[in-house]
C-alpha cells in the first residue's frame, strides 16, 4: 500500500522533471535519458540473476544486439526505427532462447564463465565485422527515434519515450517476481532438483526468463542507439556486462528497486567526480566490496533498514509521551 | 474404488550403477495402492538411489518402473512429479532464498494445479490471482494439518528440523500426488516427533488414501506403520513381506536388525 | 609461408604458452583448494609486469626487483584472501564472483592510479641481440621465459607430490570435509593457495613485461585465456592446465598469422564454452550436486 504510493510519487516525478529542467539544462534531460537505459539494464538482470539464481555475464552482448541491430537497419538501410526495434527483439529473442538451452546447463562458475565468454565473443564480432557495424571505429548517423512520423529529435521528447519503457519494464518485472511465477524462480534459485520433482521444468523456465531478460536489454540497447547517434563497441563488451551485474550487487540483488538504484548511483557518481574521473575504477570496486562484506542487501537493503528504524522512531514516540505523562499523575 | 490387487507402482529389475559402484543390482517389488510400504536396510543399500531412479532424478541402467500401469522410466522428473509421485528428501530441500516463507514453499507443490508461465503471469493476472487465492486457502488448511499453521509466513531457517519436516510433507501433499516417496523422514526427531509424524502418516493414509513408500531406519515407526516392507543389502532386495514376517527373517536380522532386535522389540 | 615464419610463430607460441600456463596453473590451484575462480587473478599479472617496471627503472637489479614483485603479489595476494575472501567462502556463487570482479575493479584502478593509461615495456633479463635461427629472431628473453616457467611448474609439482602443504592442498581439493576431518586445516590450505596463485599470475606478467607492452587494463585477456585453458585442462588438473596453456598459445601464434584476432577470439571463446558444455553433460545423469545459486 505504501510503496504504491511511493511509486506514484515517483512517476510524478519523473514525468515532471522534464518540464522543469528541460529549458535550463537540456544536459540534465540527457543524463536522465542514459540513467533510463542502465535502469532496463540492471532491472532486467536482476530478475535473471536474483531471481532465477543464474549468474550471467553476458548481459551487454544482448545490449549490443539491440543497439547494433536497431544502428544498422535504420542507418544503414533506412528502415523506420520501430521496425528495426522489432527486428532487434525478435533477432535477440531467438538468439537467448537458442543460448539458453544450451548455455543453461551449466552451473555457477561455469555459467559466469560461459557468459563472459559470450560476451566477449559478441564484442569480437562487432569489432570483426567492420564493414557492416563500422568495427572499432564507430556505427554512426544513426536517426533519431521517430514514430508514426513524428521525430523524437528533442531529448525532452526522447525522454518520455525512454522512461515510458522503463516503467514497462519495471512494472513487468515487479508483477513476474511477485506472480507465481516469480515464486517457481525462487524454488529453481534454491534447489533445481526439488524444483524438478515438485513439477518445475527447471529448464524451460530457465530458458524463459533468459529471453525475458535479454529481450529487455536489447531494447535497452534499440534505444540507446537511437539517443547517442554512434555506436562504439567499447560500450558493448565484458565491461559493460561486469558494470550492469556490479549495479545490480550494489543496488540489491533479488529486490528489483535495488538495482534500479544501483544503476542510478553508479551512472551518476561519475559526473559528481569529474576532476577524479582516474578514481571511478578504484571507487566502484571498493565501494562494491564494501557493500558485499558488510549488507550484501545493497544500496535498497539499507534504505529500507532506514525506513523502518525511522518508521520506529515515529511509532514509539507517540508511545513514550504517553508513558510521560503516566509519570506526572501523582501517585496515591 | 479400491482393488485389493491392484498395485499403483511396479519397480521391475532395477539396476543402477555409478563411479564404478553398483548401487542397485536387480531390485523388483510392488507397491498396493492405498497401502503404506518401507524400504529399510543398511546404510549404503541403495535405497536413496531407488527412490531417485522412481522419481526420474537418475536414470536406471536397466529395468521399468510402471505407475499405474504406465511406463514412467527414465522420464524427467518434473514429468513424474506432475503424473502424482511427491517426495521428500533425506537432507531437507526447503527453499530459503528470496525471502520465501513456509507458506511460499508449500504453494511451491501445488505447481500441479497453478503451473505458470511468463506470459500467463503477465497477461491473465486475474485468472492467476483467482488460482492463486485459492491454492493459498489450501495451503493454509494443510499447515494448520500438520500443525504449523501459525508458522506459515516465517522463513523455514526459523523452524526446528522436526517442523521443517513437516514443511516438506506439507508442500509434498498439496499436489494431492497418488503416491508419496518419503526419504527417512524421521531422521533427527526425538520420540515425540516421531510420535506426531507417525500419527500424521496414518491421518493422510486414511484422509486421502494416498500410497506411502518410505526409506526409513527408526524400527519402531517402520513396524508400527508399514503394512509392507522390502529389506535392501548392498543394493540386493534379500527379503520382503509383513513387518512379522521380516522380524523373524534370519538374514535380514544378521544384515540389519541385529540378535537382540529380536530380544528387544518383540513384534507380533 | 616459408620455414622462418613457422619457426617465428613457434617463438611466439612458445611465449604465449608459458604465459598461459602460468595463468591457467594460478587459476586451477585457488579453484582446486577453495572451489572459487578467481576472476581477478588478471590483475595480479599487470601487477606483476608494472612492478618490474617500476622497480627496474629506479635502479634496482633485475634479479632483486623480480623477488621483490613476487613477494609484494603474494603479500597482496595474502592480504585478499584473509580479508575479503575467507568471510563470504560460505556465500552464494554469485556473491562471491562479484567480490573477485569488485576485487578485480579495486586493483585495476589502483593501477590506473599508480601508473595512469600509459604502456611499460620492462628490461629484459639479459642484454644481447636477439638469436637468430632458421632466419626467425628469437628474443632472449623467450629463453627465460620458457626456462622460468619450466622451472616453476617442476617446484610445483615437487610441492604437490613431495611436501606436506602439497599433500594438504590435493586432499582438501579432492574432499574438503574429510580433509579437515583429519586435521588438515582448510583454511590455512586456500591461504597458501591464494599466494602460490597471485605468485604465479605476477610471475607472468614478469616474464613478459619486457616484451610486450603492459598498462592497467592488460590482465583481463590472459585471465580470459587462462580460463579457456583451466576448462579445457580440466578446471582441477595442473597437468592439464599447463598442456592446454601450452596448446592454446601455439594455436593462437598459428592462428593469428591466417586469421584476425578478432574472429581468433570468437574461436577461443566458443571453445570454452563448449568445453564447459561438455564438461557438464559428462557429470549429467548422476544425482546433481548443486553447485549453482545457493
Amino acid at each position: 500500500m505504501k510503496t504504491k504510493f511511493l511509486l506514484l510519487f515517483v512517476v510524478l516525478l519523473l514525468a515532471a522533471y522534464p518540464i522543469v529542467m528541460g529549458k535550463s539544462s537540456p544536459y540534465s534531460v540527457a543524463i536522465m535519458i542514459v540513467l533510463g537505459v542502465y535502469v532496463i539494464l540492471a532491472v532486467s538482470l536482476d530478475v535473471l540473476v536474483g531471481f532465477a539464481g543464474q549468474i550471467s555475464l553476458g548481459h551487454a552482448a544482448f545490449f549490443a544486439i539491440g543497439a547494433y541491430t536497431s544502428g544498422i537497419f535504420t542507418a544503414k538501410y533506412d528502415l523506420p526505427p520501430i521496425l528495426a526495434l522489432l527486428i532487434g527483439q525478435a533477432f535477440s529473442g531467438s538468439l537467448a532462447w537458442l543460448i539458453g538451452v544450451s548455455v543453461l546447463a551449466l552451473r555457477g562458475y561455469y555459467l559466469a564463465m560461459a557468459t563472459l565468454g559470450l560476451s566477449a565473443i559478441v564484442y569480437s564480432l562487432i569489432v570483426g565485422f567492420q564493414s557492416v557495424t563500422g568495427g572499432a571505429s564507430e556505427l554512426r548517423d544513426i536517426p533519431p527515434f521517430s514514430l508514426f512520423g513524428f521525430s523524437f529529435d528533442e531529448y525532452v521528447y526522447y525522454y518520455y519515450v525512454v522512461w515510458a519503457v522503463v516503467c514497462l519494464v519495471v512494472g513487468s518485472s515487479l508483477l513476474l517476481v511477485k506472480s507465481s511465477f516469480g515464486r517457481t524462480l525462487t524454488a529453481i534459485h534454491g534447489d533445481e532438483t526439488a524444483a524438478g520433482t515438485l513439477g518445475i521444468y527447471c529448464d524451460k523456465i530457465k530458458t524463459s526468463v533468459f529471453v525475458f531478460a535479454s529481450m529487455f536489454a536489447a531494447l535497452a540497447g534499440s534505444l540507446y542507439a537511437h539517443y547517442t547517434s554512434f555506436l562504439a563497441p567499447d560500450d558493448f563488451g565484458i565491461f559493460t556486462s561486469i558494470h550492469i551485474l556490479i549495479m545490480v550487487f550494489l543496488g540489491g540483488i533479488g529486490t528489483i528497486y535495488g538495482p534500479a538504484l544501483g544503476a542510478i548511483f553508479l551512472k551518476l557518481l561519475p559526473e559528481f567526480t569529474h576532476s577524479f574521473r582516474d578514481y571511478e575504477l578504484l571507487v566502484n570496486g571498493l565501494i562494491l566490496i564494501t557493500v558485499l562484506v558488510f549488507t550484501q542487501k545493497g544500496l535498497w537493503g539499507m534504505f529500507l533498514a532506514m525506513r523502518k528504524r525511522f518508521m520506529e522512531a515515529f511509532r514509539s514516540s507517540g508511545v513514550r509521551k504517553r508513558e510521560e505523562e503516566m509519570d506526572e499523575e501523582p501517585v496515591i | 474404488m479400491k482393488r485389493p490387487d491392484d498395485n499403483i507402482l511396479r519397480v521391475e529389475n532395477v539396476v543402477k550403477s555409478f563411479h564404478g559402484v553398483t548401487a542397485v543390482s536387480d531390485v523388483s517389488f510392488d507397491v498396493k495402492r492405498g497401502s503404506i510400504k518401507a524400504i529399510i536396510g543398511p546404510n549404503g543399500a541403495g535405497k536413496t538411489t531407488l527412490l531417485n531412479v522412481i522419481s526420474g532424478i537418475m536414470r536406471p541402467n536397466a529395468g521399468r518402473i510402471y505407475f499405474n500401469n504406465n511406463n514412467i522410466t527414465a522420464l524427467p522428473p518434473p514429468v513424474i512429479a506432475l503424473k502424482g509421485i511427491g517426495r521428500t528428501f533425506q537432507l531437507i530441500k526447503l527453499f530459503s532464498v528470496n525471502n520465501a516463507s513456509v507458506l511460499d514453499n508449500v504453494l511451491l507443490g501445488a505447481n500441479r494445479k497453478l503451473n505458470p508461465g511468463i506470459l500467463k503471469s503477465l497477461l491473465l493476472r486475474s485468472r492467476m490471482n483467482k488460482q492463486e487465492r485459492s491454492v493459498q486457502d489450501t495451503a493454509l488448511k494443510i499447515l494448520k494439518f500438520v500443525g504449523l499453521g501459525n508458522m506459515a509466513h516465517f522463513s523455514p531457517l526459523a523452524l526446528s528440523f522436526g517442523s521443517q519436516r513437516m514443511v516438506e510433507l506439507a508442500r509434498s501433499l498439496i499436489g494431492e500426488p497418488a503416491l508419496l516417496l518419503l526419504d527417512e523422514p524421521a531422521s533427527g526427531l526425538n520420540d515425540v516427533e516421531v510420535e506426531n509424524f507417525r500419527e500424521t502418516l496414518l491421518a493422510i493414509q486414511q484422509a486421502w488414501g494416498i500410497t506411502i513408500l518410505l526409506i526409513e531406519h527408526n524400527m519402531k515407526l517402520v513396524m508400527t506403520v508399514a503394512e509392507d516392507i522390502v529389506v535392501v543389502d548392498f543394493g540386493q532386495k534379500i527379503a520382503e513381506g509383513t513387518p512379522a514376517e521380516i522380524g523373524k527373517n534370519p538374514q535380514v536380522i544378521r544384515a540389519y536388525l541385529g540378535e537382540d532386535y529380536m530380544k528387544r522389540e518383540v513384534v507380533g | 609461408m616459408d620455414l622462418s615464419q613457422i619457426i617465428q610463430f613457434t617463438f611466439s607460441g612458445l611465449t604465449l604458452g608459458s604465459i598461459y600456463a602460468l595463468m591457467a596453473v594460478s587459476l586451477t590451484i585457488v579453484y582446486n583448494a577453495s572451489k572459487v575462480i578467481s576472476f581477478s587473478q588478471g590483475e595480479f599479472f599487470v601487477f606483476g609486469a608494472l612492478m618490474m617496471v617500476t622497480l627496474t627503472s629506479i635502479g634496482v637489479a633485475i634479479p632483486i626487483a623480480l623477488v621483490l614483485s613476487l613477494v609484494m603479489a603474494a603479500a597482496l595476494g595474502a592480504l585478499i584472501e584473509r580479508m575479503l575472501i575467507k568471510p563470504i567462502l560460505g556465500s552464494s556463487v554469485g556473491t562471491i564472483v562479484t567480490m573477485t570482479i569488485a576485487i578485480s575493479l579495486a586493483l585495476r584502478g589502483s593501477a590506473l592510479l599508480t601508473w595512469g593509461r600509459s604502456s611499460f615495456v620492462s628490461q629484459p633479463f639479459s642484454q644481447g641481440e636477439p638469436l637468430r635461427i632458421l632466419g626467425a629472431s628469437l628474443q632472449l628473453q623467450v629463453l627465460w621465459i620458457c626456462g622460468a616457467t619450466g622451472a616453476v611448474l617442476l617446484l610445483i609439482w615437487l610441492l604437490f607430490e613431495r611436501t606436506k602443504v602439497g599433500l594438504a592442498m590435493r586432499a582438501c581439493s579432492d574432499n574438503s570435509l574429510g580433509a579437515s576431518l583429519v586435521g588438515i586445516s582448510v583454511r590455512r590450505v586456500n591461504f597458501f593457495a591464494w599466494i602460490f596463485g597471485s605468485s604465479m599470475g605476477a610471475l607472468a606478467g614478469i616474464l613478459v613485461a619486457p616484451l610486450y607492452f603492459v598498462q592497467y587494463a592488460s590482465g583481463v585477456m590472459p585471465m580470459l585465456s587462462g580460463f579457456v585453458a583451466m576448462a579445457i585442462g580440466g578446471m582441477t588438473s595442473t597437468l592439464g592446465a599447463v598442456i592446454a596453456g601450452m596448446v592454446l598459445g601455439f594455436l593462437e601464434a598459428y592462428g593469428i598469422g591466417f586469421i584476425s584476432s578478432q574472429f581468433a577470439d570468437v574461436i577461443i571463446f566458443t571453445v570454452l564454452i563448449v568445453t564447459l558444455l561438455v564438461r557438464t553433460r559428462l557429470l549429467a545423469g548422476e544425482a546433481s550436486s548443486d553447485e549453482g545459486g545457493m
